[in-house]
């Protein structure tokens, strides 16, 4: 059983990446690559603040995230916006330009952070987890699970209930059609890099309660998002949830049985299997690559 | 008889003084113009600590003594990332492009077993301050190192563990060159005492951060000891941290990675009373006081900027005797008589291995202190 537990935690993680990564590829349909070292440079955020103020965590957890936010709507406005709208660039150009870019971001971090890892901790002392039934969990988990939990009822809210969610969507479902009906598409795809960067730097922090950072750590994380994405069902909100979920308790699942060396085998076999016999994901209502 | 005497007294003193000099230092002349080291370590990513504790120890010794016989001595510092790949292109690169023909390095394992081919097909000295497979040993006949083999300081830790309490043993290591040298020399050395159970032996990916489901699997076959052999303070550094999480009652070991202060970031009080097998500094080496002031402050451990210090002055002493000629630096090591270094006294054998003492140490307030236990 810790062993499952120990899977839904990771995989809470992985589910939160894929929430906001699945978000941006709804609106835009490419891989935002980029994505990943952003949540890491969130973290970095995060720490500077920790080092230079001594706020509530929380609160330098959302104003780290909150410019990571406002990078993300810059990057769509000013880097990829001039290359996918004005010149019409294809979904394999972007992907590599933001490839590009990641490597640039992460290295760029290195120069200034330096490539150590950094541990970001809620407390000074490490504390035994609470015990029940004889699973272990601690309280970042408990953070973990519940800002997961939180965070996907307040995004299906947001986007089932709200004139901006609703718009969101529309722009995932039919692009063009949503010009033509009148809607501000560039500002409603600002809306949702916003949206989906400060939620991939909330994932990236929380991460970092478990196993620090580091600037490579980007490329690892969107990797994680797209696969549990596909698993999901890309552009599904619920998808990026259990796809998460789904991808931790394998990994977790690999380890246990066939050694740790095995953990990006068996990411990567399930990945496999989705592609092969359910290449729509879990949920393939929400499904909206073509 | 008296003139035959002093003429002969003169002679003998001649031959005695122009022996002494050819024997002590080659002319200047035969040296370079600028003579060109080169240095491969990680300096940058998990295990950078090491690699720039060894770069400053060399950086103090050549800005100490800048020259050898008269010609300015030049560094030339590469970045093997405590990987092989990186290590052996920066290799090639000193190598064939900047024409040394001794370097530093590597700073890990990997690194150096890496370069041990590119350096013995072209004839270039190596040695290195942080290397301590037991690979390392029969890597070449000019690989050389100032660390001690991880055999030597596995069989002190497999005595210690067998002579206490804690005997159900799990092993927890990464997937590089150094830890699973390590891991077998660990192994090896327990089958000597039959009361040690190896209850769980686990490798992981590396860089792996989250050890949670391993530790679990070592919980659940109740073990009471666990050696931890990341490759660097912070790897080591989650794994017990999250051994505590998990409510693990066990005694931890390591070896000389647990060394840097990630590994207190991160572990925080959960470090306490992690026991450490590394070679240790000797405070009573002279000159150590002067030039542990000279250092920086360690990124890793001393002992690292002590032995890059030490590995400095034996090129130079040999590079004095011989020239900088890589096999005749070679020869002169095998038959050099024991150096008085500051991180110790060194004297290389048959394989370039060196003799330097193993010591062990205990996490305390946030560091590690020599304990005589």
């Amino acid at each position: 059983m810790q062993i499952i537990l120990n899977g839904i935690i990771i995989g809470g993680i992985y589910a939160l990446i894929a929430l906001g990564f699945n978000l941006i590829y709804s609106s835009v349909r490419f891989y935002h690559m980029l994505y990943g070292i952003l949540a890491v440079l969130g973290v970095y955020f995060l720490r500077f603040f920790q080092m230079t103020f001594h706020w509530p965590f929380a609160l330098m957890v959302f104003l780290a995230s909150f410019l990571i936010g406002l990078i993300g709507m810059a990057s769509w406005q000013w880097f990829y916006r001039p290359l996918a709208i004005t010149k019409k660039a294809s979904s394999l150009v972007m992907l590599v330009l933001s490839f590009g870019a990641l490597i640039v971001v992460q290295n760029l971090i290195a120069l200034v952070w330096k490539n150590n890892t950094y541990s970001i901790s809620i407390t000074e002392t490490i504390k035994s987890g609470y015990q029940f039934f004889g699973l272990s969990i601690t309280f970042n988990q408990l953070v973990i699970l519940i800002t997961t939990f939180i965070s996907v009822i307040l995004l299906e809210l947001f986007l089932g209930r709200t004139k901006w969610g609703m718009a969101i969507r529309a722009i995932g479902d039919n692009p063009e059609l949503t010009t033509t009906i009148g809607l501000k598409t560039n500002q409603i795809i600002l809306i949702v890099f916003f949206i989906g960067s400060f939620m991939s730097s909330i994932s990236a922090s929380l991460i970092a309660l478990e196993i620090g950072v580091r600037p490579t750590y980007g490329l690892m994380l969107v990797m994680k998002a797209i696969i549990a994405s596909i698993i999901g069902g890309i552009g599904s909100i619920r998808g990026a949830m259990f796809g998460g979920l789904l991808l931790g308790i394998t990994e977790n699942m690999g380890i246990y049985f066939f050694g740790a060396q095995w953990q990006e085998v068996t990411a990567f076999t399930l990945l496999t299997i989705f592609l092969l016999f359910r290449p729509q994901g879990l949920f393939q209502k929400y499904q909206l690559a073509k | 008889m008296f003139k035959r005497i002093v003429l002969i007294t003169f002679i003998f003193s001649a031959l005695m003084l122009t022996g002494c000099t050819e024997d002590k230092t080659v002319s200047t002349s035969e040296l370079p113009d600028v003579i060109r080291l080169g240095y491969v370590g990680p300096l940058t990513g998990a295990a950078a600590a090491y690699g720039q504790d060894i770069k400053a120890g060399i950086d103090l010794y050549f800005s100490e003594h800048p020259t050898i016989g008269d010609k300015p001595v030049e560094v030339i510092y590469e970045d093997g990332k405590c990987n092989g790949a990186d290590a052996a292109v920066a290799a090639q690169k000193l190598i064939t492009v900047d024409k040394v023909r001794f370097i530093f390095g590597g700073g890990c394992s990997g690194e150096t077993l890496s370069m041990a081919p590119i350096a013995e097909e072209n004839k270039v000295v190596t040695i290195s301050s942080g290397s301590s497979s037991p690979e390392v040993t029969t890597a070449g006949d000019y690989i050389f190192r100032d660390y001690p083999s991880d055999s030597k300081v596995a069989q002190d830790m497999a005595a210690y563990i067998a002579s206490h309490d804690r005997k159900k043993v799990a092993l927890l290591t990464e997937q590089t060159d150094f830890a699973q040298g390590y891991r077998m020399m660990i192994k090896d050395s327990m089958t000597a005492y039959a009361e040690l159970e190896l209850v769980a032996d686990e490798a992981y990916g590396v860089d792996n951060a989250d050890f949670r489901t391993l530790l679990t699997k070592a919980k659940q076959q109740e073990a009471n000891a666990l050696i931890s052999i990341g490759q660097s303070p912070s790897t080591n550094g989650f794994v017990v941290k999250q051994a505590k999480e998990l409510g693990l009652d066990v005694q931890i070991y390591g070896p000389d990675t647990l060394s840097g202060q990630e590994f207190f970031d991160i572990a925080k009080d959960a470090g306490e009373g992690v026991i450490q097998f590394m070679v240790v500094p000797d405070p009573t080496q002279p000159g150590y006081a002067e030039k542990i002031s000279k250092l920086p402050e360690a990124q890793g451990a001393s002992i690292f900027q002590l032995l890059g210090y030490d590995a400095a002055g034996m090129a130079a002493l040999a590079i004095e005797h011989v020239g900088y000629d890589a096999t005749a630096i070679k020869d002169y090591w095998y038959d050099m008589p024991i150096y008085k270094g500051i991180g110790g006294d060194h004297k290389f054998d048959e394989n370039g291995d060196d003799t330097t003492k193993i010591g062990m140490r205990i996490a305390k307030d946030g560091e590690f202190v020599m304990t005589e236990e």
